[in-house]
């Protein structure tokens, strides 16, 4: 197991994992009070998962490299995952029957590629985040991966769609921009030699 | 954490494990819920041919079917409208009586599946459909009061759209709760909702009242009570639909309101093998789109559709029919099969032969099949036949393939090929089709608006009535169609004016006007007499 998944305590465990069940329970329950169950799961879920997207980028992006800070990021960069592979199971393995050919006829080929890739690349990171030890490759993929996948959310929940997701959207690219405003002061208070903040993101070995 | 008493931390360590294991076991609930879920929509094996045709859901899922057994004694004002003494609701609207043990005893043409209204979400309590059976099988009641049912023939009867008011009248009544529903499960069944009831009901209530809401500006506000029998009001009366209205509505999301008297009888549907086109203008080819296209117009989506229990329900009905032999006279009426001269006959084939055949085929006696005639299956123009126009002439005729072909998704299994729809590659003539007639005696009433009763008018032998009544009517063996009283009964009581817009019974005046240029009194009864032997 990583370093980092060796830090996580029942602590962060606990305020971690209590939301993501209880969300992602009531993502997949809330919907039978519904007549159409499965467009309202495929909604609640991609909420679940951006839900817990956001925090997880926040804290990939802000600087300091504390054991809490990876464990939450880990933590919440899997439940996110978790949540939006429920997303789509539920939108490519039901909705589209498991067919890719009606999944491009639907999407258009640029929006299901994303899709397509945001699926694997999120697995992939999570996987080495959890099993692999630090690898220089490692961690520019997963600087890519925090911003490629946040940055198709950011198409998708802002530009696309309309409603609560939209809304998520927005505190998500906020959020994110705030972020990485406070890095920016970081890195510059560092260059100026007036604090020494470790600027390695959290994916980093200490 | 140091400086918390040792105790504290114990207890938060206790509570941190208890909500990591309540959260785990709540996941876990979900998980078997899910599961359990997947199996309300109950696997049964492939439907027969005949029992599809009968029971099997076309995507058309109404109700709860807790809310099908209440509703009419709950609403008793919109499902009796000549008053309780004329009968239940079954009988007032024309429909089929069903037999205790056979569908749980649901009336003829309404299926049960475990799947919910649009989505076709699996439900853990049944709902109630719409079955094939419901228009093509019909009530043919002999002078003598025994009536025997007809597979294939275009339900006679059935006032389905009233009845559809009469539904969406009571949906949209406030006074329709769950908890009301409730309280009429008691008092019909002595017994308290389930809660798989309680919770699709309260699942279905909202959505389908909002759903017939959002619809009101498209399809105006029900009509409810006596109405329901006011041709003023409902001028499409028992047996006949506007086949293209609802599908104006939902493909062209269009009020469909705007001069539509395309008024059709539902149609017959013996050995669809023998036509491609179908609609009697000839508008839809493939008898599968056909099928798909009416359950569309009933409730259908394009995505329940595809699920494997409905899916295989219409297609299995569907191939019921390709060979689906409609009944012969003599079953029914034995002896005036028998007293049919056969001399009398004889004249009349070839009266047949002379004036019909090119357009309608016949049946060949030594092999049994129908032969087409020289124009069988040609669109006729309506100027050319004479008949209605209104069924041609509705807006959006000449758009609507177009937006019906773009309204299935790409790849979809059950989308029509555009060849198919018509106006399109394959003819653009406003027209009727020239279309076998097999099982004639067997189709009535008559023309595409069932605007003519018997045979003996529709040839011309007798004088076609002006206004007449519709509901249950009686079978007329000798005419060789529907009887009609003078006056309307509780049980025959829709007013039929052909004078009214798209009521005409002008037009096909084969082989001659009615005591016009030609006619002759003999060869016409001749022919109706060769018609009482043909099937």
């Amino acid at each position: 197991m990583n370093e980092i998944a060796k830090r996580i305590g029942i602590t962060e465990l606990t305020n971690i994992f209590v939301p993501f069940a209880l969300l992602l329970a009531a993502a997949l329950v809330v919907p039978e009070a519904r007549q159409d169950v499965l467009h309202a799961r495929i909604i609640f879920t991609i909420w679940v998962s951006l839900g817990f997207l956001i925090p997880s980028v926040v804290l990939f992006f802000l600087p300091g490299q504390g054991p809490k800070k990876s464990a939450y990021w880990l933590l919440c960069w899997t439940a996110g995952f978790i949540a939006y592979i429920v997303h789509f199971y539920y939108t490519v393995g039901v909705f589209f029957h498991g067919s890719l050919a009606e999944v491009y006829s639907a999407q258009r080929p640029v929006i299901a590629t994303s899709n397509l890739i945001d699926t694997v690349w999120w697995a992939l990171d999570v996987f080495l985040a959890w099993f692999v030890l630090d690898r220089k490759w490692i961690r520019v993929q997963r600087v890519l991966a925090h911003i490629y996948i946040p940055a198709t959310f950011f198409v998708s929940a802002v530009l696309i769609k309309h409603g609560f997701v939209k809304g998520l959207g927005i505190v998500m690219t906020i959020a994110v921009g705030i972020a990485l405003i406070i890095r920016f002061i970081s890195w510059r208070n560092r260059a100026e030699g007036h604090t020494a903040v470790t600027m390695a993101p959290p994916g980093a070995q200490a | 954490m140091s400086s918390i008493p040792s105790l504290t931390r114990k207890l938060i360590r206790v509570l941190q494990v208890t909500a990591l294991g309540a959260s785990a076991l709540i996941l876990l609930f979900v998980v078997v819920l899910l599961i359990a879920e997947s199996r309300w929509n109950r696997p049964v094996e492939k439907p027969d041919e005949h029992s599809a045709f009968l029971y099997a859901s076309t995507g058309t899922e109404l109700m709860p079917k807790v809310v099908f057994d209440v509703l009419p004694d709950m609403f008793p004002d919109h499902f009796q409208p000549a008053g309780p003494a004329a009968g239940d609701w079954i009988t007032q609207f024309g429909f089929i009586r069903g037999r205790p043990g056979i569908n749980e005893g649901l009336p003829l043409g309404f299926s049960i599946s475990y799947q919910r209204p649009k989505s076709g979400a699996p439900s853990p309590v049944a709902f109630v459909g719409f079955s094939c059976g419901l228009c093509h099988v019909s009530p043919l009641t002999k002078p003598d009061g025994n009536t025997v049912m007809v597979e294939g023939m275009g339900n006679a009867s059935l006032d389905f759209i009233a009845w559809v008011d009469g539904v969406r009248s009571s949906i949209l009544d406030k006074r329709m709760t769950p908890a009301a529903i409730g309280e009429a499960c008691e008092r019909k069944f002595h017994r308290k909702l389930t809660a798989g009831e309680k919770i699709m009901v309260r699942a279905w209530l909202p959505g389908s009242r909002r759903f017939f809401e959002n619809n009101l500006p498209k399809y105006d506000a029900p009509f409810s009570g006596r109405d329901l029998r006011d041709a003023n009001l409902l001028p499409n009366g028992p047996a006949r639909t506007q086949p293209f209205r609802n599908l104006i509505r939902i493909v062209l999301d269009r009020p469909a309101t705007s001069g539509d008297h395309a008024y059709c009888k539902v149609p017959s549907l013996y050995e669809q093998k023998n036509r491609h086109w179908g609609q009697y203008d000839g508008s839809v080819g493939n008898r599968l789109s056909r099928s798909v296209l009416a359950a569309i117009a009933t409730g259908a989506t394009t995505d329940n559709l595809l699920e494997p229990h409905i899916e295989s329900g219409v297609l299995q009905a569907v191939n019921y029919t390709v060979n689906l032999h409609g009944p012969r006279y003599a079953a029914f009426f034995p002896d005036r099969a028998a007293a049919v001269n056969s001399q009398q006959a004889a004249r009349g084939r070839a009266v047949y032969m002379r004036y019909c055949v090119d357009c309608h085929g016949i049946r060949d006696e030594q092999t049994g099949a129908w032969t087409m005639g020289r124009l069988t299956g040609e669109v006729v123009p309506a100027q050319t036949i004479g008949t209605d126009a209104e069924r041609l002439s509705f807006r959006y005729y000449d758009e609507l393939p177009d937006a019906i072909f773009a309204f299935f998704p790409k790849g979809h299994p059950l989308r029509p090929k555009r060849e198919d729809l018509r106006p399109g590659p394959k003819g653009r003539v406003r027209g009727y089709m020239n279309a076998p007639i097999e099982s004639v005696f067997a189709r009535a009433p008559f023309l595409h608006n069932g605007s003519i009763l018997t045979l003996a008018e529709l040839i011309n032998l007798k004088p076609r009535r002006d206004v007449f009544y519709r509901g249950a009517n009686v079978y007329d063996p000798d005419d060789l169609g529907l009887a009609s009283p003078p006056s309307p009964t509780t049980t025959v009581y829709w007013r039929y004016d052909t004078h009214a817009r798209g009521n005409s019974n002008a037009g096909h005046d084969y082989p001659w006007p009615y005591r016009g240029t030609g006619w002759n009194e003999p060869d016409l009864m001749d022919l109706l007499a060769f018609l009482k032997t043909q099937y």
